[in-house]
C-alpha cells in the first residue's frame, strides 16, 4: 500500500510540476510545419516502436524466455524506448525545441535525471533489491535503470546535436 | 529541387537563413531545406517568404518547365 501511494504522490508531483512549468512559460512554445510534420513522424515511429516491444514482450512471455523479469519492467522499457525514439528523431531533426527555445537548460534537466537515477539504481542494486525471487524487480532499481538510460540518450542526442551545430555553416 | 531563386533573393536582401526564417516565424532549418529543395513548403510559408523579399510567387516559387526536365 505504500509503494502504491508512493508511485501516486510521485505522478502526481510530475504532473504538479509539468502544469506549473506550462503555466510560467513566459512564451508559449511555437512549431513550424516543417516541425510539426517531422514530430509527426515522431510519434509515429515512437508508435511502432510500441507496437513491436508490446508484441515481442507478449510473444517472450507467451513461451516463457522472460519469466525473470517484472511485467511492470517490460512495459516500462517499451514505454521508454519509444519515448526514447520519439526525442531522438525529433532532436536529430531539429524538432524538439520549438522556435526560439535553447536546449541548455533541457540538457541540465536530463543530466541530473540520469545522475539521480544512477544514484538511486545504484543504491538499490548495491543493497540486493533489483533480484526478488531470481526476478528483476520494478521498485528495486529497474524502474531508476531504465529512466535513467532514456535520459542519457536524449542528454547524447542533444549533446550531438549541439556540438554539430557548431559546425553548421549558415548559408 | 533546389530553390536558387529564394537563394539569390535572400542574398540581394542580405539576409541570412537565420533573418529570414525569423522574418518568416520559422526555424532555419526550415528555410535551408527549402533552399535545397528538401522541403515544399504551404502556400501560407510561400506568401509569408515572398512578403519578407518583396517578390512575387512566380519569381521565388514558380518551376520553368526547362527547370523540370
Amino acid at each position: 500500500m505504500g509503494e502504491i501511494l508512493t508511485v501516486i504522490v510521485g505522478i502526481a508531483v510530475i504532473i504538479v510540476f509539468v502544469w506549473a512549468m506550462k503555466k510560467t512559460r513566459k512564451v508559449q512554445p511555437h512549431f513550424d510545419e516543417m516541425q510539426l510534420q517531422l514530430r509527426a513522424k515522431g510519434y509515429a515511429a515512437a508508435y511502432v516502436t510500441t507496437l513491436i516491444g508490446m508484441g515481442s514482450f507478449m510473444l517472450l512471455y507467451e513461451t516463457g524466455k522472460i519469466d525473470f523479469i517484472d511485467p511492470a519492467v517490460c512495459f516500462m522499457a517499451v514505454l521508454m524506448a519509444s519515448v526514447a525514439v520519439f526525442a531522438v528523431y525529433c532532436i536529430r531533426h531539429e524538432a524538439f525545441f520549438s522556435i526560439g527555445e535553447k536546449g541548455n537548460y533541457y540538457m541540465l534537466l536530463c543530466a541530473a535525471v540520469v545522475v539521480l537515477n544512477g544514484i538511486s539504481a545504484a543504491t538499490s542494486i548495491a543493497g540486493g533489491e533489483l533480484l526478488k525471487d531470481g526476478r528483476i524487480t520494478f521498485s528495486g532499481g529497474a524502474a531508476n535503470v531504465l529512466t535513467g538510460l532514456t535520459f542519457l540518450a536524449v542528454f547524447i542526442a542533444l549533446l550531438v546535436k549541439k556540438l554539430g551545430r557548431g559546425s553548421e555553416a549558415d548559408e | 529541387m533546389k530553390n536558387l531563386k529564394l537563394k539569390a533573393a535572400r542574398a540581394a536582401k542580405d539576409l541570412s537563413q537565420g533573418d529570414l526564417a525569423e522574418l518568416c516565424g520559422v526555424s532555419r532549418q526550415t528555410i535551408n531545406a527549402i533552399e535545397k529543395g528538401d522541403y515544399n513548403p504551404t502556400i501560407n510559408l510561400c506568401v509569408a517568404i515572398c512578403k519578407a523579399l518583396g517578390k512575387t510567387l512566380d519569381e521565388l516559387f514558380w518551376e520553368e518547365e526547362n527547370d523540370e526536365e
